[in-house]
């Protein structure tokens, strides 16, 4: 499978902060991505770099192109929406339509149209008179409407409630993605994405912590609730997490065979949400 | 450019009047009602015997003058309209490149297949030729009323009106060279049009006090170390009524093609494309 995004070395500092610190990072073709990190990660520092707006070091390559050349001819074929890139609040609904099909070559008006149809939002109002929700609603009418072979989300859902944030997965997963098209979506909300992921990159203090595939992750990636009287074996095949489980001890291990593992206790595959935590407190106890 | 078509461009300019109508339509037009109103109420205070003097008046003064030698009038009764047109592009150019930054909506922007250089293209074109066309549209209405109402009145006094016909004639074909006016006056000051979108590419709030702050920093520091005042007296040129008021096209094309309007595309260019770089990365 070939990569849609390729990037080496890439390093960004804002003062003596390092945003990203000489990450490699590749996302193959028809994967749905997860970016993961905690707040201040470089998870937004790194999907501006890959779309040409963010000024980085390093060798980026997506969709064939370098984003810092030319952003406006990568933009034909990526989209994408900010984590605050609001609409304009000045701007009708009909308008923004009008815009983007006027300057967009792959936009598809009628598709907009259709989604749009099935929400609650007036085409004569203004973006500012829309609810937060029908907000994201509408870009994300606008985006699935344009056919490009690179989605980028920024935490599209944030601040959105429960509701808006299921729809806009379902919406994602059902009537978007065709196997073809890849989508890289940055959160830290795990729990919501995980079911959808095929891939996974973990991101922490401007390093790439994780960057696998899920099925390479149910492979490397375990978490055992150990039985009491085997909790010296345990530790002695060096877990990268343990936590405290209804009495129980839970260790996570990382590339240790399950046939061993199965001797300790119950095992199964860590969720991405357990498996983020471990590799996080791990990552900062190897670090202290 | 790919493929940026003439269909894409008409659509960046759309989007320039949506977001700027009242810039663009409201500030002429509330202008021309506040001046219609406000001669409106004059002449209701006057004298019937009053009225029908100043009629006698404006239509002598027209009466028999060819429509084409009379634009330096025509351009003096548009003088309110070029005011608020100088400071309403102001606004505009120090806003063009910082609300969407401000209110973080550059993201959908720069999502979109558009360069730095086209939007920044579009945002001049809008201030050289598209907004004109609307404080010339002001201006022709408000005339266009005002001596309407000085026909029914002085039909009423049963004057002798040839002169408003003059009048009217000579508003109707000079719009054009008010027109040219302002969009050669816009060229011939593409130097201040490049320094408002410098720093309202750069500046983090406040465009306008960056714009006036560095000027003046800039001219007092070349005061302090040269002992000269190069800048200031640049800057006084390019506003010298001598240089600047213009009545008729030959007067326009003279300026279009002069030397000093070379220099100053020249300097306007290199700091527009200063604009356009520092778009790259805004935030």
């Amino acid at each position: 499978m070939t990569n849609i995004v390729e990037a080496r070395s890439l390093y960004k500092s804002f003062g003596n902060f390092v945003a990203l610190d000489n990450i490699d990072l590749s996302i193959p073709q028809g994967a749905i991505s997860g970016l993961i990190g905690p707040n201040g990660a470089g998870k937004t520092t790194a999907l501006k770099s890959l779309i040409g707006l963010c000024d980085v070091d390093g060798d980026i390559c997506v969709a064939g192109q370098d984003p810092r050349v030319a952003r406006h001819k990568l933009m034909e074929d990526v989209c994408f929406i900010a984590d605050v890139g609001i609409l304009p609040k000045w701007l009708k609904v009909s308008q923004v339509l009008d815009y983007v099909e006027a300057v967009h070559p792959k936009f598809d008006r009628s598709k907009a149209q259709k989604f749009l149809s099935t929400t609650e939002i007036p085409s004569n109002k203004r973006i500012k008179n829309l609810s937060k929700g029908m907000v994201t609603q509408l870009h994300l009418a606008i985006v699935m409407a344009i056919e490009v072979s690179l989605l980028v989300l920024d935490e599209p859902t944030l601040g959105l409630d429960i509701i808006y944030r299921k729809e806009f997965y379902d919406r994602l997963l059902n009537d978007y993605y065709d196997g073809n098209r890849t989508i890289l979506i940055s959160t830290h909300q795990v729990e919501e994405i995980e079911t959808l992921l095929s891939h996974l990159v973990f991101i922490d203090k401007g390093k790439i912590v994780l960057n696998a595939n899920m099925a390479d992750v149910a492979e490397i990636y375990a978490e055992v609730l150990v039985d009491a009287d085997k909790l010296l074996q345990a530790d002695a095949l060096n877990p990268i997490y343990i936590r405290n489980l209804l009495g129980k001890k839970s260790y996570t291990f990382e590339g240790v065979s399950r046939a061993v593992l199965e001797q300790l206790g119950d095992v199964h595959t860590p969720t991405v949400a357990d498996l983020f935590v471990a590799k996080m407190r791990g990552q900062r106890n190897e670090s202290v | 450019m790919s493929r940026f078509s003439f269909f894409q461009f008409f659509a960046l300019l759309k989007k320039e009047f949506w977001e700027n109508r009242i810039l663009m339509i409201g500030a002429p037009a509330v202008l021309a009602v506040v001046i219609f109103v406000v001669n409106f109420l004059v002449a209701s205070q006057l004298s019937e015997e009053q009225l029908g003097t100043l009629i006698g008046y404006f239509s002598s003064w027209f009466d028999g003058q060819n429509p084409f030698y009379t634009a330096s009038v025509i351009i003096l009764l548009c003088l309110p309209f070029l005011v608020v047109y100088f400071f309403c592009s102001v606004i505009y150019l120090l806003n063009a490149l910082y609300s969407d930054r401000k209110d973080m909506s550059i993201l959908f922007w720069q999502s979109m297949p558009i360069s730095n250089l086209q939007t920044v293209i579009s945002k001049i074109v809008t201030v050289v030729v598209i907004s004109p066309i609307f404080t010339v549209a002001a201006i022709a209405v408000l005339y266009g009323l005002s001596i309407g109402y000085l026909t029914i009145v002085g039909y009423g006094l049963s004057m002798q009106l040839s002169g408003l016909a003059y009048m009217f004639s000579a508003v109707a074909i000079n719009l054009s060279v008010v027109y040219f006016f302002i969009a050669t006056s816009v060229l011939w000051l593409l130097p201040l049009v490049g320094w408002l979108l410098v720093f309202s590419a750069f500046s983090r709030r406040a465009p306008m006090l960056w714009a006036i702050g560095v000027y003046f920093l800039l001219g007092f520091f070349e005061g302090f170390v040269f002992n000269t005042r190069f800048l200031s007296n640049w800057a006084q040129t390019r506003f010298d009524p001598d240089n600047f008021i213009i009545v008729d096209y030959s007067g326009i094309s003279d300026r279009l093609f002069s030397y000093d309007m070379f220099i100053g595309l020249v300097v306007g260019s290199i700091l527009i494309s200063g604009s356009v770089y520092m778009r790259r990365y805004a935030e």
